[in-house]
C-alpha cells in the first residue's frame, strides 16, 4: 500500500478530531478563579488583629491565625513570674519546643539550647516546682496527642513516641488534670491551665473514641457532663486567655446546637487561635437563629460579622447590621474590605481580563459571541453593578465610623467611582484622603492616584507618566494572599495588576511598544497564552513572552520602535521603570519582524529582513528545527503521489531559504504567460502557503506556536510552542487557520490547469484538504458560539464537495486511480 | 488493644464474593449501622484504601497523603472480614521519578504498608492481597511497570493487584498490562467531568459498553462498580467543582431542570461557601439502578472468572442509598 494515502485521509479525519484549536475553551490558559482574579482593594489593610485568615480569597480561608492569643498567654505566665520570665521566652518554651525536646531535657536536666532561656531557669528554681509540674504535664498532653503523627523530616514514617502513654495513659492524664484542679495547694493561675488540658482532652477523648472498653470505664464515653462541669467550675467568664480557648471544647460538648452555636460565636469573638476552628465547623445559618435571643449588641455585632465573613456572596445587609449594632466593630474594616474585593472580582476583574475570572475564554469572547454563558454573565455582571451602587449608598451612610475604618470608608468609595467609571466622584473622596502614616493604607491611597490618572490624563505625556512613575514608587511588593497557600498560589504584587490595566490602556491608544513594555513588566499570569515564565524558570533562551504582544498586536515597525526605545539614551524615570530585565537578543526580534511582515504578504520585505540573521539562526534557536521542514516548502511532500521537481531538501530548516523559494515563484508568476506553466507556479505556491497553515509541515513559518497543550499551562510553563497562534487581526488568523492565501492561490492554479488533468487531479486534493480544515474550523467557532463543544466524531456533511469533483471530473487521473486503491473510501464520495 | 481484627483472606468461592472499597481516612463510620449494612449485604471483603501517594510540591519527591489509621484503629464492624490494602498513586509520580526512584518508591511502600498493617493490628500473617491503583499514562508506563515488578519481588509471599481503567482495559497495546496477578477493572470515571458534553462523568454503562468490545484480558479481574455520585457546578461555561447532595437538600427550588441530569440556578444564591450565579449549571452525576444492573450483567459475561464484584464505595449515605440496587445485582450473579 502506498503511504502517502494513508497519510491523506489521515490529515482529513485525524487533525480535525484530536488537535484541532479548540479556540475559545483552549484559547486562554486553564486557570482557577484564584489565579485570574483582579483585587487591587489591599486587604492587608486590615486584619492585624487576627481576622486576616478572613480576606476574601479564592482558597476559602486565607491562612495565617493571628498571634494576639500567644502573646497573650505569654504575657498572663510572665506576669504569674512576676516578670521573671521574658514573655518571648515563654513563648518559645510553649510553642518552639516540642514534647519530647522538653521531657527529655527535664528528665536528663539537660536543657541544653534553652539553658539561657529566663522562663527556663524561673522554672527549675524550686520554690516554683508547681509551674514545673504543670508544664511538664502540658507537654505530655502534646505528646500523648501527637504521637502517631508524620516524621517531619521523613514523610515516610511515623514519629512513634513512647513515653508510655497510650490511651490508657491519656485516660490517667485526664484523671490527674482533674485531681490537681482540686489540690488546694495548686494556684489559681496553675488550676485554672490544669482545667484547661482537661476540658481539652476529654472533647478529644471523646470525639475519636471508638474503644467502647476504655470508655466505659472512663464512665464517660460521648458523656460530655464532666467537661462542661469542669469548663464551668474553673473557667468560664474568668479573665484568663485560656478560659477563652477551653470554650471552644465546652461549647462544641453541647448537644443542643443552639447552645452550642452560642458558645462557640463567643469563643470566635473572643480570641483568635480557635477561629479558623469555628469558621469550618460552624454554618452561618446555625448563628443566625441566635440573632432572636442575644440582646447584647457587641455579641450581636459578633454574629453578623461571622455571617458576613461566611458568606462568598454579598454581604452588605451584615455590613449594615455590624455598624447599626456596634460602629466601632473592627469586623466593619474586613467586611468593607471583602466586598470592595469581590465588586474587583465580580466587576472590574471582567473589564481588566476581558472575561470572567474563572472563565477560560479569551478575551474574544467578553465582547463577540452570542452564547447562554454569555447571556448569563452579562445579566450578571448588570446585576453586580447595581449592588455596587447599592454598596456605595451603604458606605455613604456609614457617617460614624472613627479612625481607620473612616478611611477605609473613603477609600473603599473612591475605589468603588472608579470600578463605576465615574471618576469625578471618585476625586472628590481622593481629595479628602490626607498622606497616611499607615503604610499599607498610603499604598491604597496611591493605587487609587495610579487608576485614576490612568482613566482620566493622557497617558502619553511626560508629566503624566511622571506622575505614575512617583506613584508606583510608593508602592512596595505587597501580597494579595498570604500565608499557607503562597507556594501554590504565588501571591501577585499589586503592581502587577496595575502594570498590566496600563498596557491595556496604551494598547488602546496605538501604543503596542509601551503596551509590550508593561505587559511583560506586569509578568503575571494572564488567561491568555502570552508565554508567561513563572518566577525560577531560566529564560535566558528565547521564550514566547520577549515578543507576545508585537506578535500578536504588532506590526513590521513596532518591532523597530522596540529595539529603538531599548538603545534609547536619556530615557525618563518611568521609561526606565519599564524596561525589562532581560531585553533579548535582537537576532529573536529581527526574525518577528520578517515573520509579521510574511503574515502581511511582503515577501520580498521579509527576505531583506532574514538576510541579516545567520544561516543556521532557525536550525541553532527555539524549536524551529523541530517544527519547520527541510523538505521544500512547495513540495505536496507525502500528501502527494509523484515527486516533486523542484530540489526537495533544504541544507538545514531555515525561514530564509523557504521565503527565498516562495518569492522566485512570485516573480516567475509575474512574468509567465503559459496557462499550464502558470498552474504549476500557482499550485507550488498554494502548497507553500497551505505547509505554512496550522494544519501544514511548516506552520512555524507563520506562528510561534500549535494548539497541542492548550490546557497543561501548569505544566509547560513558558513554552509557547505548545499553545495555539491567536492575532488580533482576523485577516491574519484566516489565512493561518482558514487557509485563506492557499486556497486562493489553488484555485487560480486550477483555473489554469484544464490542459493537464494530472496535476488538476492534485490541486483538487490539495483544495479537499483546505477545504476541509476551513470547513471544520468554522463548525468548530459555531459550536463553541452555541455553548457546546465539539463532539468526538466529525460530522459526515463537513465533508468538503472537492472529494466529488475529484471523482466526478478527474476519475480517470493516475492521482485518482491510486488514490482510490489506497484510499477505498475515496471512491465513495 | 487490638480494633482492627480483619483477617487477610476470604474463602474461595464459585461466585463473586460482595466486596467493597473502603476510601475514607479513618474509622469514623457508624458502626451499628455499618454492620447492620454489612451483614444484609454479605460484605465479605473490603479493600481499605492505606494512603495515597503524591508528590511532594517543596521537594519533588513521592510522599504518602493521608494514611489510614492515624487516628484511630478501625472499626468493629469489619472485624472478621477479609481485605486488601490499597496504595492510591497518582499519575503524577510516575512521571516526576526516575527508574531508581520507582524501585526506592516500591520499597517505601512496601515498608509502608507493614507499618499500617501493625498499627491495625491485621492479624500475624498479615493481607494476602495488595492492590496498586494509579491511572497511568502510555508514557509513564514503563516507570510504572518497573516499579510494580519491585513490589512483586519485595512482596513474594503476596498478591499483588492493579486496577485497571477501561481506557487501558480496551487500549491495553498503548497501554501496557501492568505486571501484577491480577487486575481490578474499575468502571467508573470514564468521561471528562471539566467538559460541559460528558452525559454523566461518573458512570454510563453504554460508555462502558463501548470499552468491554475488546478480547479477553491477559489478566484474571475483578470489577468494581460505582455507588457514589455528585454534581459538577459549571458557571461561565467553565468547570467550577463537585458538588455532594447535601448541599442542595431542601434547595430545589434554586435551580431548573434543563434535560435528564442537568439544573440551571434561577437566581443567585449562597450555599455553604459556594456562590451559585444565575445560570450555572450543575449536572447530576450518579449511576442509575437499571444501567448498574446492566452492567454488572455485562460484566459477568465479560469476565465469567470473576472472584470478586466490588462496589466503589463503603459509607452508609451512599451505600443506604444504592441498598437495593446492590442487593439485586448480587442476587442475579
Amino acid at each position: 500500500m502506498n503511504i502517502p494515502y494513508r497519510l491523506y485521509i489521515a490529515a482529513i479525519s485525524i487533525l480535525s478530531l484530536t488537535v484541532w484549536p479548540r479556540s475559545s475553551r483552549g484559547c486562554g490558559a486553564y486557570l482557577t478563579e484564584g489565579d485570574t482574579r483582579v483585587s487591587l482593594f489591599l486587604q492587608e489593610m486590615v486584619g492585624n488583629d487576627g481576622l486576616s485568615m478572613f480576606y476574601f480569597t479564592y482558597s476559602f480561608l486565607n491562612g495565617g491565625i493571628g498571634e494576639g492569643d500567644r502573646l497573650r498567654n505569654a504575657n498572663e505566665w510572665s506576669t504569674y513570674t512576676w516578670g521573671a520570665a521574658r514573655p518571648a521566652d515563654i513563648d518559645t518554651v510553649m510553642y518552639n519546643v516540642p514534647g519530647y525536646e522538653f521531657v527529655d531535657a527535664y528528665a536528663n536536666n539537660d536543657w541544653g539550647r534553652l539553658r539561657q532561656n529566663t522562663f527556663i531557669q524561673w522554672l527549675l528554681l524550686p520554690q516554683n516546682k508547681k509551674a514545673m509540674d504543670y508544664m511538664l504535664f502540658a507537654k505530655k498532653v502534646e505528646l500523648a496527642h501527637s504521637r502517631w503523627t508524620q516524621d517531619e523530616q521523613n514523610l515516610w514514617k511515623w514519629r512513634i513516641v513512647d513515653v508510655g502513654m497510650d490511651r490508657e495513659g491519656e485516660y490517667f492524664l485526664i484523671k490527674d488534670a482533674m485531681v490537681l484542679c482540686e489540690n488546694a495547694d495548686v494556684a489559681q493561675f496553675l488550676r485554672q491551665r490544669y482545667a484547661f488540658q482537661a476540658v481539652k482532652m476529654m472533647y478529644y477523648e471523646n470525639y475519636y473514641s471508638t474503644d467502647t472498653v476504655i470508655c466505659d470505664a472512663d464512665g464517660g464515653t460521648k458523656d460530655n457532663t464532666p467537661l462542661i462541669q469542669c469548663y464551668e467550675r474553673y473557667l468560664k467568664d474568668r479573665p484568663t486567655i485560656v478560659a477563652k480557648w477551653g470554650r471552644l471544647y465546652y461549647g462544641l460538648s453541647f448537644a443542643d446546637k443552639r447552645k452550642r452555636a452560642a458558645e462557640l460565636i463567643r469563643c470566635f469573638h473572643r480570641c483568635d487561635e480557635k477561629k479558623d476552628f469555628i469558621y469550618k465547623h460552624l454554618s452561618a445559618g446555625e448563628v443566625n437563629d441566635l440573632l432572636a435571643t442575644e440582646k447584647n449588641k457587641e455579641m450581636r455585632a459578633a454574629i453578623y460579622a461571622y455571617k458576613g465573613i461566611k458568606t462568598p456572596g454579598k454581604a452588605m445587609a451584615e455590613i449594615k447590621a455590624v455598624y447599626e449594632n456596634a460602629p466601632g466593630s473592627d469586623y466593619l474594616g474586613l467586611l468593607m474590605v471583602r466586598e470592595i474585593s469581590k465588586l474587583d472580582n465580580w466587576v472590574l476583574g471582567p473589564e481588566v481580563n476581558g472575561f470572567y475570572s474563572g472563565s477560560d475564554r479569551g478575551s474574544d469572547w467578553y465582547d463577540h459571541g452570542d452564547t447562554l454563558a454569555r447571556f448569563f454573565a452579562l445579566k450578571n455582571l448588570a446585576k453586580d453593578k447595581v449592588y455596587m451602587r447599592q454598596l456605595m449608598s451603604c458606605l455613604e451612610g456609614l457617617r460614624d465610623l472613627r479612625g481607620k475604618n473612616a478611611t477605609l470608608r473613603m477609600l473603599a468609595l473612591a475605589h468603588l467611582h472608579q470600578v463605576d467609571k465615574n471618576f469625578a466622584m471618585a476625586a472628590t473622596y481622593l481629595d479628602k484622603i490626607p498622606r497616611q502614616k499607615d503604610r499599607t493604607i498610603e499604598q491604597q491611597r496611591n493605587v487609587e492616584r495610579i487608576i485614576h490618572i490612568m482613566n482620566t490624563e493622557d497617558i502619553a505625556a511626560g508629566t503624566v507618566q511622571q506622575k505614575l512613575y512617583e506613584h508606583f514608587a510608593v508602592l512596595d511588593v505587597v501580597k494579595k494572599e498570604a500565608g499557607y497557600w503562597d507556594y501554590y498560589y504565588p501571591p501577585v504584587d499589586v503592581r502587577s495588576e496595575l502594570y498590566l490595566m496600563l498596557s491595556g490602556k496604551f494598547r488602546k491608544k496605538g501604543d503596542i511598544v509601551m503596551a509590550h513594555l508593561l505587559f511583560r513588566k506586569a509578568d503575571m499570569q494572564v488567561n491568555d497564552h502570552c508565554g508567561y515564565n513563572p518566577p525560577g524558570e531560566d529564560d535566558t533562551e528565547f521564550r514566547y513572552h520577549y515578543i507576545h504582544h508585537l506578535d500578536r498586536y504588532g506590526r513590521p515597525e513596532d518591532v523597530d520602535s522596540l529595539l529603538a526605545f531599548y538603545d534609547k539614551k536619556g530615557k525618563t524615570a518611568f521609561e526606565r521603570s519599564v524596561m525589562p530585565e532581560r531585553r533579548g537578543k535582537n537576532e529573536w526580534y529581527a526574525e518577528l519582524k520578517g515573520t509579521l511582515l510574511m503574515r502581511q504578504g511582503k515577501f520580498e520585505e521579509a527576505l531583506a529582513v532574514y538576510s541579516n540573521l545567520p544561516e543556521n539562526y532557525w536550525a541553532e534557536n527555539y524549536e524551529f528545527k523541530i517544527y519547520l521542514d527541510r523538505l521544500n516548502i512547495t513540495a505536496g511532500g507525502t500528501l502527494l503521489p509523484e515527486p516533486e521537481t523542484m530540489p526537495r531538501y533544504y541544507d538545514m530548516v531555515s525561514k530564509k531559504y523557504a521565503l527565498q523559494d516562495i518569492v522566485r515563484l512570485r516573480k516567475q508568476l509575474q512574468t509567465e504567460k503559459d496557462s499550464t506553466k502558470v498552474a504549476r507556479i500557482c499550485f507550488q505556491l498554494g502548497n507553500a502557503f497551505y505547509n505554512m497553515s496550522y494544519y501544514g509541515r511548516d506552520w512555524m513559518m507563520y506562528s510561534y506556536g500549535w494548539s497541542s497543550h492548550e490546557n497543561d499551562v501548569y505544566d509547560v510553563n513558558g513554552k509557547w510552542e505548545y499553545f495555539r497562534f491567536r492575532s488580533a487581526d482576523p485577516v491574519i488568523e484566516k489565512v493561518y487557520y482558514n487557509c485563506t492565501w492557499a486556497i486562493k492561490m489553488y484555485e487560480k492554479a486550477l483555473v489554469n490547469a484544464r490542459k493537464d488533468k494530472e496535476l488538476g487531479a492534485k490541486i483538487v486534493m490539495m483544495l479537499a484538504l483546505c477545504d476541509d480544515g476551513d470547513r471544520y474550523y468554522k463548525f468548530i467557532k459555531k459550536m463553541e458560539r452555541s455553548d457546546l463543544y465539539p463532539p468526538f466524531e466529525r460530522p459526515k456533511d463537513l465533508t468538503s464537495p472537492y472529494l466529488s469533483l475529484l471523482g466526478k471530473r478527474y476519475s480517470r487521473t493516475r492521482t485518482y486511480e491510486w488514490a482510490s486503491v489506497n484510499c477505498p473510501d475515496i471512491a465513495g464520495y | 488493644m487490638l480494633l482492627l481484627l480483619l483477617s487477610g483472606c476470604d474463602t474461595g468461592n464459585s461466585r463473586p464474593v460482595h466486596a467493597f472499597y473502603y476510601w475514607r481516612t479513618t474509622f469514623d463510620d457508624n458502626d451499628t449501622v455499618s454492620a447492620g449494612l454489612i451483614d444484609r449485604l454479605d460484605a465479605a471483603h473490603f479493600y481499605i484504601r492505606y494512603m495515597d501517594v503524591d508528590i511532594d510540591k517543596r521537594t519533588g519527591q513521592p510522599v504518602p497523603v493521608a494514611a489510614i489509621g492515624q487516628k484511630n484503629r478501625g472499626s468493629a464492624a469489619f472485624t472478621g472480614k477479609s481485605f486488601t490494602p490499597v496504595v492510591f498513586i497518582t499519575a503524577r509520580v510516575f512521571g516526576s521519578i526516575t527508574d531508581a526512584g520507582a524501585d526506592t518508591l516500591a520499597e517505601k511502600i512496601a515498608d509502608k504498608v507493614a507499618e499500617i498493617n501493625h498499627r491495625l493490628a491485621a492479624g500475624a500473617s498479615g493481607p494476602k492481597e495488595l492492590q496498586i491503583d494509579c491511572d497511568w499514562t502510555a508514557a509513564s508506563k514503563e516507570r510504572y511497570f518497573r516499579f510494580l515488578r519491585r513490589l512483586r519481588t519485595l512482596e513474594p509471599g503476596v498478591e499483588l493487584s492493579a486496577t485497571i481503567r477501561a481506557y487501558p482495559y480496551k487500549y491495553r497495546t498503548k497501554m501496557g498490562v501492568p505486571p501484577v496477578d491480577r487486575g481490578m477493572l474499575m468502571c467508573y470515571n470514564m468521561g471528562g467531568i471539566s467538559n460541559m458534553a460528558t452525559k454523566n462523568s461518573v458512570f454510563d454503562a453504554k460508555e462502558l459498553g463501548k470499552y468491554l468490545t475488546v478480547d479477553k484480558y491477559p489478566l484474571p479481574l475483578d470489577a468494581a462498580l460505582p455507588v457514589f455520585g455528585w454534581q459538577v457546578w459549571f458557571g461561565n461555561g467553565k468547570y467550577k467543582g463537585i458538588i455532594h447532595e447535601d448541599l442542595l437538600t431542601g434547595n430545589e427550588q434554586l435551580y431548573v431542570r434543563e434535560g435528564d441530569n442537568r439544573y440551571r440556578f434561577v437566581t443567585d444564591t449562597v450555599l455553604g461557601d459556594r456562590y451559585f450565579r444565575e445560570g450555572d449549571v450543575l449536572r447530576a452525576e450518579y449511576a442509575g439502578e437499571h444501567e448498574l444492573i446492566a452492567a454488572a450483567d455485562m460484566l459477568h459475561k465479560k469476565l465469567p472468572d470473576m472472584r470478586r464484584l466490588a462496589f466503589f464505595d463503603w459509607n452508609t449515605t451512599s451505600i443506604i442509598r444504592y441498598e437495593h440496587t446492590i442487593q439485586a445485582i448480587y442476587s442475579r450473579h
